[in-house]
C-alpha cells in the first residue's frame, strides 16, 4: 500500500458505530478486516467512494444484528442495539397478535395515567409554577384586622399612607381596588370588563414591566385627572388588534375618553383571589387626593414588596408596632384595628392545596386499580403464553432474558397508555384551564409542560413494570418444559389456581370501595354545607358595593344625600322591586363588632359580651327576606336620632331578653366616657354572617342615621331576568355620581356559590374518580371471571351432563367470586374508615365513619361485583353440555 | 432426515472459499464474490453466512492474533470441512437437473 493511501482513514463516526453494533468480542476482528477492504477500495476508487462504501457496510452490520444468534447462551458482549431492539420487536409482534387484549389494556392504562396526568397539570400549576410577578416570593398583602378576632378588613387611606411613609421592611407599598368598567371603541360592541384602580407604583411593586409604553406616574395621573389607562394584553389583542401604536390613543371607558399609556405583558394577572377579578382587563390611576387623613373608609387593598434582607417575621413585627402607634394616634378610628401581613402566594393559592392533595390521592388510587386490572388481564393470558415462553426457552433464552422481555412488553404497553393518556389531557387542556379558573385559581395557566409530561412518562413506565411483574415471575420459572408437553395450555387455569389473580381482584375491590366511600363523604359534606339555611333568600337578588369618597362627601349631610339619591335612582330602574342597603353583607366575613352592656345588668369590660353590628336601611330586611320574629323594624332611615332604635337577631335576643322578650330592652355601648343607649324595637331571624360553616353570631342592626357609613352594600330584589336589570343599575349608579361605580356587581346566588367553590370542586371531581374506579374495577372482575369461567367450560359441561342443575352450576362459579368481592369490601371499608379519619378536618355535617356512605358504597360495589361475576357464569351454563365437552 | 440445507448465498460463499483454496478470511472472500457475481456484496451478509456455515459444521474457523498475522488486528480464517462436500454436490446436482435443457431458451 502506498504511503498516501495509508493515510486515508475510515470515517470515525461510522467506525465507532460499527464497534458498538458488533459488540466488544468481535469488534477488533471485524473492524480490522473492514479497514483492510477499505484501504483497497480507497486505492482503487478514491477516498470518497471508499468512505461511502464503508458507511454502507456499517449500516449493513447495524441492521442485520446477526450477532444475536451467536450470543444465545454465551455471556456476552452483545451490542445493546440489537438486544433491546430484539426485545422491542418481539413485544410489538406479540401485542399485534392479540389486538383485543392490547386495545383493552392500552385504553384502561390511558384512562388511569391520563387522569393522573390531568391532576399533575393542576398540581404543577399550584405547587410548582411561580406566580406571574417579579420575584413573587417577596410579595405580601397587608390588611387591617380586628384586634379581638383577627378578621381581616380592607385598608383605610390614612393607614395606607402612614404605612407607606413609615414602614421600613418594604421597598414600597401599592394600593388598589377592583370594579367593573365598560369599554367601547375598537372591535365589537361595548363590553363590561373587570377593571382595577391602582396607585402609580402598583406595577413596579409587582415587578412587572409593561410590554408596550409605560405606566402612569403620580404627576401624569393628576394632570390627566385620572383619565389614563393601562390595557391588558388580552384586551389589547382582542379589541384593538394588537395595534403597536395604541400608546397615546384614546379609548372610551365608562363613556369617558382615557389615554392609553401602556399595555401589560401577556400572562399578567391581577393578584386577586376572587375568580372574576383575576382577569382584570384594564388599570386606571387611583387618585387618593385629600384622603391622607381618612382613617374611617376601609376600602383599599394593598400589596407590598419586602425590602432586600427583610424577613417576613421582621416585617410583621414592624407592622404590629406601627399599628399600635396608629391606634394611639387615632384612637377612635383605629382603636379596634391592627395589621396582618400575609404572603401573596399563601393568600392566593394556599386554600386550594388541601383539595389538590385529596385529588392526588384519588388519582393514585385509580391508577393502582388500573394496574391491578391490566395485570390481571395479562395473567389471564399468561397460561396461553406458557407455551410461547417454553419455545423461546428451548431456543436459548434464559430465565433472565424472558423476564426482561416481559418487562419490555409491559413498558411498551405502559408507554402506549401514557401516550394516549397524555394526548387526551392535551386535547382537554382548555377544559382543565376553566376547571382551574372556576374552582382553584386562574392566576397560573395550566399547561401540559415538560414537567407534567416527564412525570407522566415516569408513571407510565412504573405502571408498565408493575403490571408486568406478576407475569414476569411466571415466565422466569423453570417448569416450562411441562408446557410443551401439555396439549391444552388452558387446562388447570381456573379460578382457584391463581393466588396472584385473586389477590389482584381483592385489591381492586378494596381500593375502589375506599375511593367510593371518600367520594360519598365529600359529596354528603358538600350537600350538608349548602343545605344550611343562610337565613335570607339569595334568589333573584343582585348586590353591589359603593364607597362615597371623603373628598366629595366630607360630612354626614352629604353622605345621606348621596345614599338617598342612590336609593331613589336604583329603585326607579325597570325590573327592580325593592332596594335595601347594609354596611355589611352576610357571608362577607368583614364584620364590625363591639362589646355591649345591658341596662339593669352589671357591666365588666373584660367579660362583656360581643355582637356584630350593621348599619342598614329599614327596607333591608324585606329585601333580604329576613323574617321578623317579634316587634317591628325601625322606620327611621336617614335622620339622626336621639333614642336609637335597633333590631337584634334571635341569637342576641336570647342574650338580652328579660321575662321572655327582648323588645324594649336597652343595650348600652360604652365609648370612652360616654354611654350610648340603644333600644331594641324588634327581633329578626338569624343570618349566617360568616359563611355556611360558621354558626350565627349575635347581631344588631342600626338605622343609617344613627351610624352613617361611607361604604355600603346595596341589595336589589329584581323581577324577571337579572341580567337585563344589571345595565340599568349600573347606569343609575353612574347618574348619581359618575365617579363612584357599582363595584362587585353580581347576583347573590353567585356570591354564595363562590364561597363554596372548592368544596364543590372536591365533591365533583372526587365523584368522577370514584365512578372511574368503580367502572374499571367492575370491568376487571368481569373480564377475568369471564375468561376463567370460559376455561372451566369443560368441567361445567361434565357436571351438567351428570345432572347438576343450572342453579348449582352458577352457584359454584359465583361462590368463589363473591367470596373475593366480600373480602375486598371488608378491606376497603377498613381503608375507608382510615381515609375518613384523615379527612375529618375537611368534612362538614357528616361523620368520618358516616354509616350511609359506608352502606351505599358496599352495596354499589358488592352489587356491581356480583353482577359482573354472575353474567359470565350464566352464559357458561347455557352452553349445551355436548358442545362443552368437545370444546378444547 | 440427515441432510443439511444450504441457502443460495451460503452456496455462493462456499464456492468462493473453494476457489480461494479452501481457506480464507473475509476480505478476499468478499472481493472474489463481487468479482465473480458482478454485484456488490454486503460484508455483513458474508459474515452472517460464514457464521451460519460454521454452525452447520461446513466450515471451521481459527483466529490469527496480531502477533501471528503481522497485521495490527486479528484475522479469522474460515476453512471448508469434509461435511460441506455432500451438500455442495447435492445442490449442484439439483441445479444441473433443473437447468437441463433450458439453456437454449435463455440464450439471447
Amino acid at each position: 500500500m502506498s504511503e498516501e493511501h495509508e493515510r486515508v482513514r475510515p470515517p470515525p463516526l461510522a467506525r465507532r458505530l460499527l464497534r458498538r453494533a458488533v459488540g466488544a468480542r468481535d469488534a477488533d476482528e471485524v473492524e480490522g478486516e473492514l479497514r483492510e477492504a477499505f484501504q483497497v477500495r480507497a486505492a482503487e476508487e478514491g477516498p470518497d467512494a471508499a468512505r461511502w462504501w464503508y458507511r454502507r457496510q456499517v449500516l449493513g452490520f447495524v441492521l442485520r444484528a446477526p450477532w444475536a444468534h451467536r450470543q444465545t447462551r454465551e455471556e456476552g458482549s452483545m451490542g445493546w442495539l440489537g438486544d433491546v431492539g430484539g426485545d422491542f420487536r418481539w413485544a410489538l409482534r406479540g401485542l399485534r397478535k392479540r389486538p383485543t387484549f392490547t386495545f383493552v389494556a392500552v385504553a384502561t392504562l390511558a384512562l388511569g395515567i391520563g387522569s393522573n396526568s390531568a391532576i399533575f397539570t393542576l398540581v404543577s400549576a399550584h405547587f410548582l409554577t411561580p406566580l406571574p410577578y417579579g420575584r413573587p416570593g417577596d410579595l405580601v398583602l397587608i390588611w387591617e384586622a380586628e384586634r379581638a378576632t383577627g378578621d381581616v378588613m380592607t385598608v383605610s387611606p390614612g393607614n395606607y399612607f402612614a404605612w407607606k411613609d413609615e414602614a421600613g421592611s418594604f421597598t414600597d407599598i401599592a394600593a388598589f381596588n377592583v370594579d367593573m368598567a365598560t369599554v367601547s371603541g375598537g372591535d365589537g360592541a361595548a363590553e363590561e370588563v373587570a377593571a382595577s384602580v391602582v396607585t402609580p407604583d402598583f406595577f413596579q411593586v409587582l415587578g412587572v414591566s409593561p410590554e408596550l409604553g409605560a405606566v402612569f406616574t403620580a404627576e401624569t395621573a393628576r394632570d390627566a385627572s385620572g383619565d389614563l389607562v393601562v390595557l391588558s394584553h388580552a384586551l389589547w389583542t382582542r379589541r384593538f388588534g394588537a395595534d403597536p401604536s395604541i400608546v397615546g390613543k384614546d379609548v372610551r371607558i365608562d363613556g369617558r375618553p382615557h389615554t392609553v399609556v401602556g399595555v401589560a405583558p401577556a400572562g399578567f394577572r391581577q393578584p386577586e383571589r376572587r375568580l372574576g377579578w383575576q382577569n382584570t382587563q384594564l388599570w386606571r390611576p387611583l387618585l387618593l387626593e385629600g384622603e391622607h387623613d381618612d382613617f374611617d373608609s376601609r376600602y383599599l387593598r394593598t400589596v407590598a414588596r419586602l425590602a432586600p434582607g427583610a424577613s417576613l417575621d421582621r416585617a410583621r413585627a414592624e407592622m404590629d408596632g406601627l399599628a399600635d402607634r396608629l391606634t394611639r394616634a387615632h384612637p377612635e378610628q383605629n382603636g379596634a384595628w391592627t395589621v396582618t401581613v400575609r404572603t401573596l402566594d399563601d393568600y392566593l393559592l394556599g386554600d386550594a392545596r388541601p383539595v389538590l392533595l385529596i385529588l392526588l390521592g384519588a388519582g393514585a388510587t385509580v391508577l393502582l386499580i388500573v394496574c391491578a386490572n391490566v395485570a390481571n388481564l395479562t395473567l389471564a393470558r399468561g397460561q396461553e403464553r406458557r407455551r410461547e415462553f417454553a419455545v423461546r426457552a428451548a431456543l436459548g433464552s434464559g430465565g433472565a432474558r424472558l423476564l426482561r422481555q416481559v418487562i419490555v412488553e409491559g413498558l411498551v404497553l405502559g408507554a402506549a397508555g401514557g401516550l394516549v393518556g397524555t394526548l387526551g389531557v392535551y386535547a382537554a387542556r382548555g377544559a382543565l384551564q376553566s376547571l382551574q379558573a372556576r374552582y382553584f385559581s386562574g392566576l397560573v395557566d395550566v399547561a401540559v409542560d415538560a414537567r407534567v409530561v416527564g412525570l407522566t412518562v415516569l408513571v407510565a413506565l412504573l405502571a408498565g413494570v408493575a403490571f408486568a411483574l406478576p407475569l414476569a415471575r411466571t415466565a422466569a420459572r423453570s417448569d416450562l418444559g411441562n408446557a410443551l408437553v401439555e396439549g391444552d395450555a388452558r387446562v388447570g387455569s381456573g379460578l382457584a389456581t391463581s393466588g396472584t389473580r385473586n389477590l389482584l381482584i381483592v385489591g381492586q375491590i378494596a381500593l375502589a370501595t375506599t375511593l367510593l366511600v371518600v367520594a360519598l363523604l365529600l359529596a354528603r359534606s358538600f350537600d350538608a354545607l349548602v343545605r344550611v339555611p343562610p337565613g335570607f333568600d339569595p334568589h333573584d337578588r343582585i348586590t353591589f358595593d359603593v364607597t362615597a369618597p371623603r373628598a366629595r362627601y366630607p360630612d354626614r349631610a352629604s353622605l345621606e344625600r348621596y345614599f338617598s339619591d342612590l336609593w331613589r335612582e336604583v329603585e326607579a330602574v325597570p325590573g327592580v322591586e325593592t332596594v335595601g342597603m347594609t354596611s355589611d353583607l352576610p357571608f362577607s366575613t368583614e364584620n364590625r363588632w363591639t362589646t355591649f352592656g345591658v341596662e339593669g345588668r352589671p357591666f365588666d369590660e373584660a367579660s362583656a359580651p360581643r355582637a356584630d353590628f350593621h348599619t342598614v336601611l329599614p327596607e333591608y330586611f324585606a329585601v333580604m327576606g329576613i323574617p321578623v320574629r317579634e316587634g317591628r323594624i325601625f322606620t327611621e332611615a336617614w335622620e339622626p336620632v336621639e333614642d336609637v332604635p335597633i333590631v337584634v337577631n334571635e341569637r342576641m335576643a336570647r342574650m338580652v331578653e328579660a321575662e321572655g322578650s327582648a323588645v324594649g330592652r336597652v343595650i348600652l355601648l360604652h365609648r370612652d366616657e360616654n354611654t350610648i343607649p340603644l333600644r331594641v324595637v324588634g327581633v329578626v331571624g338569624d343570618v349566617l354572617d360568616d359563611g355556611y360553616a360558621a354558626s350565627a353570631e349575635p347581631i344588631f342592626y342600626m338605622p343609617y342615621g344613627a351610624n352613617p357609613q361611607r361604604g355600603m352594600s346595596v341589595v336589589v330584589r329584581v323581577r324577571g331576568d337579572a341580567s337585563g336589570v344589571v345595565d340599568g343599575i349600573r347606569r343609575a349608579v353612574a347618574r348619581v355620581d359618575p365617579d363612584v361605580p357599582a363595584a362587585g356587581l353580581r347576583t347573590m346566588d353567585a356570591m354564595l356559590a363562590e364561597t363554596v367553590a372548592r368544596p364543590r370542586a372536591a365533591s365533583r371531581i372526587g365523584a368522577a374518580f370514584a365512578l372511574l374506579a368503580l367502572l374499571v374495577a367492575v370491568a376487571g372482575i368481569y373480564g377475568v371471571l369471564s375468561y376463567a369461567v370460559q376455561s372451566r367450560t369443560r368441567e361445567i359441561g361434565i357436571r351438567a351432563a351428570l345432572g347438576a342443575d343450572a342453579g348449582t352450576l352458577v352457584g359454584m362459579v359465583l361462590g368463589h367470586a363473591t367470596r373475593l368481592v366480600a373480602l375486598g369490601l371488608l378491606l376497603g371499608l377498613g381503608g375507608a374508615l382510615a381515609a375518613g379519619a384523615a379527612l375529618s378536618g375537611t368534612l362538614f355535617g357528616v361523620r368520618a365513619w358516616d354509616p350511609v356512605s359506608l352502606v351505599v358504597a358496599a352495596a354499589l360495589l358488592g352489587g356491581a361485583g356480583t353482577l359482573a361475576a354472575w353474567l359470565p357464569a350464566r352464559r357458561a351454563v347455557r352452553v349445551d353440555p355436548k358442545v362443552a365437552l368437545s370444546a378444547e | 432426515m440427515g441432510r443439511i440445507g444450504l441457502g443460495e448465498f451460503e452456496h455462493q460463499v462456499l464456492l468462493t472459499i473453494l476457489r480461494l483454496g479452501g481457506e480464507s478470511y473475509s476480505v478476499p472472500i468478499v472481493a472474489e464474490l463481487e468479482a465473480r457475481t458482478g454485484r456488490e456484496a454486503a460484508t455483513s451478509a458474508v459474515y452472517i453466512a460464514l457464521r451460519r456455515l460454521e454452525k452447520k459444521g461446513m466450515l471451521t474457523s481459527r483466529l490469527e492474533t496480531p502477533d501471528e498475522s503481522g497485521e495490527p488486528y486479528p484475522r479469522r480464517y474460515f476453512a471448508m470441512t469434509e461435511a460441506a462436500l455432500e451438500p455442495l454436490k447435492d445442490v449442484r446436482q439439483a441445479f444441473l437437473s433443473l437447468w437441463d435443457g433450458l439453456e437454449p431458451a435463455l440464450d439471447d
